[in-house]
């Protein structure tokens, strides 16, 4: 095994020369911003009855087709968001489409709205992947999400999802104060049905989130989700790893495969609900790069996103004097606000001051 | 000199991958997203048909008992993905009379590309 600092800093110049390259190979379509929860720490702060109405997916579909041009469609995920995606009738329709032009596709589901019928149809469709939101057991989760019956559906949706050997999926935990000390049962609870691969997260300091204190992680809670990480990930049970939301300096490589990489606008791009285009759609809407409504997908993707590619621009407020920079490029694209006058959260931070 | 740029550094990913052993650096998931799919899958389509080669349309075509079905549309036309490689296909008539009355068909179908098209001919209930 080479020294950390050796395969770190390959890492360095592995992450310039896919900045440099860009290529495109992760599409979020933000196809709805309806929502069947009102979960307390959306990021997109949806709701029931949106304003901006669902996106006619020709629309879409006629902004992505030049992509089939410059790339091997196959090689592209496109990754059907919200909102909740299973709130558009057309979906299974949208995604056959999307498959018949080579394109991967999955969603990303609240699991409400899952059943044994939908999950046929989307099979049927084409769909490769899913991502289920799971925070927990029934009373911490249905506290999230802001709906007693949220915890039962989603649980139902997991049944059907794990019995297909056709899907890549996993079960996605926004770890909050409520949630942090049951994760090791939730862990047992996540085995005994099948999963295996879950996905951890922190909250964002954004949309709805951003109110909310109470679920932001303490330091020493940190230092106990990183521990907790490290741990599942050493008795290889499941595949247990932190999300790619943060650096997170000594724990890098240890909570997850590979070191930190925040891929928006170098491998990542999105089609919002308004038709911008931009990365992550959880990334402040001042970044936007363009909009399919009047411009060409693939020139805005070859020529604009300089702000993601090149993040000099980061070396600001707490991140200025910061001599791990150089590791985490600035960290993660929407934890900057459109003043881009410093991160809202360094989480390596966090865990450097809570040492002993 | 903008390709052989471009060429040098799809030279030093593939060395990257090379010698990261796995693809793991190139696998990866937007943190807000799916996992990549990378499964294979088969594209199953055909129309269904009368004897006398009109489309019928509302025949459920299914496979394996699974819980996956499609109706053919107005043209007779059906078509899924799958992952297996045999299928025990089923035609059925579910609509009653309003399209007609047909027989069911099954079929058992080895599947040896990603694209398999499969026209299906019915034939009429005495």
């Amino acid at each position: 095994m080479l020294p950390h600092k050796i395969t770190q800093y390959l890492h360095n110049i592995f992450r310039k020369n896919e900045t440099n390259l860009h290529i495109l190979n992760y599409l979020f379509w933000e196809c709805t911003q309806r929502c069947n929860l009102h979960c307390l720490h959306c990021g997109s702060d949806c709701i029931a009855d949106a304003k901006t109405p669902d996106m006619p997916f020709e629309d879409f579909l006629q902004a992505i087709l030049p992509l089939k041009d410059a790339y091997e469609p196959d090689s592209i995920t496109v990754a059907i968001t919200g909102g909740e995606p299973l709130l558009r009738k057309d979906l299974p329709q949208c995604g056959k489409t999307l498959r018949k032009h080579g394109f991967r596709w999955g969603i990303v589901t609240n699991g409400y709205a899952y059943n044994a019928e939908i999950h046929a149809k989307l099979l049927s469709a084409g769909m490769g992947a899913v991502t289920l939101s799971l925070d927990g057991f029934e009373e911490s989760h249905n506290w999230l999400r802001a709906n007693q019956n949220s915890f039962s559906h989603a649980v139902k949706a997991l049944d059907l999802i794990t019995s297909s050997d056709r899907l890549f999926y996993d079960v996605v935990t926004c770890v909050h104060q409520r949630n942090i000390r049951e994760l090791e049962s939730f862990k047992e609870f996540l085995i005994s049905k099948h999963v295996k691969a879950w996905r951890l997260f922190t909250i964002a300091p954004i949309g709805r989130a951003a109110a909310r204190s109470e679920l932001r992680l303490t330091t020493e809670d940190l230092h106990f989700l990183m521990d907790f990480i490290a741990k599942a990930r050493a008795d290889k049970r499941i595949d247990t790893k932190f999300s790619c939301e943060a650096y997170v300096g000594n724990y890098e490589t240890k909570v997850r495969d590979c070191y930190f990489f925040c891929r928006a606008g170098i491998n990542i791009a999105s089609v919002l609900i308004d038709g911008s285009i931009s990365a992550c759609p959880n990334i402040n809407r001042h970044f936007v790069q363009g909009n399919i409504y009047r411009d060409a997908f693939l020139d805005v993707w070859h020529k604009r996103f300089e702000v993601m590619r090149n993040r000099e621009w980061t070396k600001t407020g707490i991140c200025s004097a910061c001599k791990k920079h150089k590791y985490c490029n600035g960290g993660a694209m929407h934890l900057w606000n459109e003043q881009q006058d410093g991160i809202m959260l360094c989480i390596n931070k966090e865990l450097s001051a809570g040492k002993t | 000199m903008e390709k052989f740029i471009t060429k040098k550094r799809k030279i030093l990913r593939n060395i990257f991958r090379g010698l990261s052993l796995t693809s793991i650096a190139f696998v990866f998931q937007a943190c807000y997203g799916i996992e990549r799919d990378f499964g294979n899958d088969i594209l199953v389509e055909g129309v269904v048909t009368t004897r006398g080669n009109k489309p019928i349309e509302g025949i459920k075509v299914s496979y394996d008992n699974s819980l996956q079905y499609e109706l053919t549309d107005s043209e007779g036309k059906y078509s899924f993905y799958t992952y297996k490689a045999e299928l025990n296909m089923k035609f059925e008539d579910i609509d009653s009379i309003q399209n007609g009355l047909f027989l069911p068909q099954e079929m058992l179908v080895h599947i040896t590309a990603n694209r398999v098209k499969l026209n299906v001919k019915l034939d009429a209930a005495p």
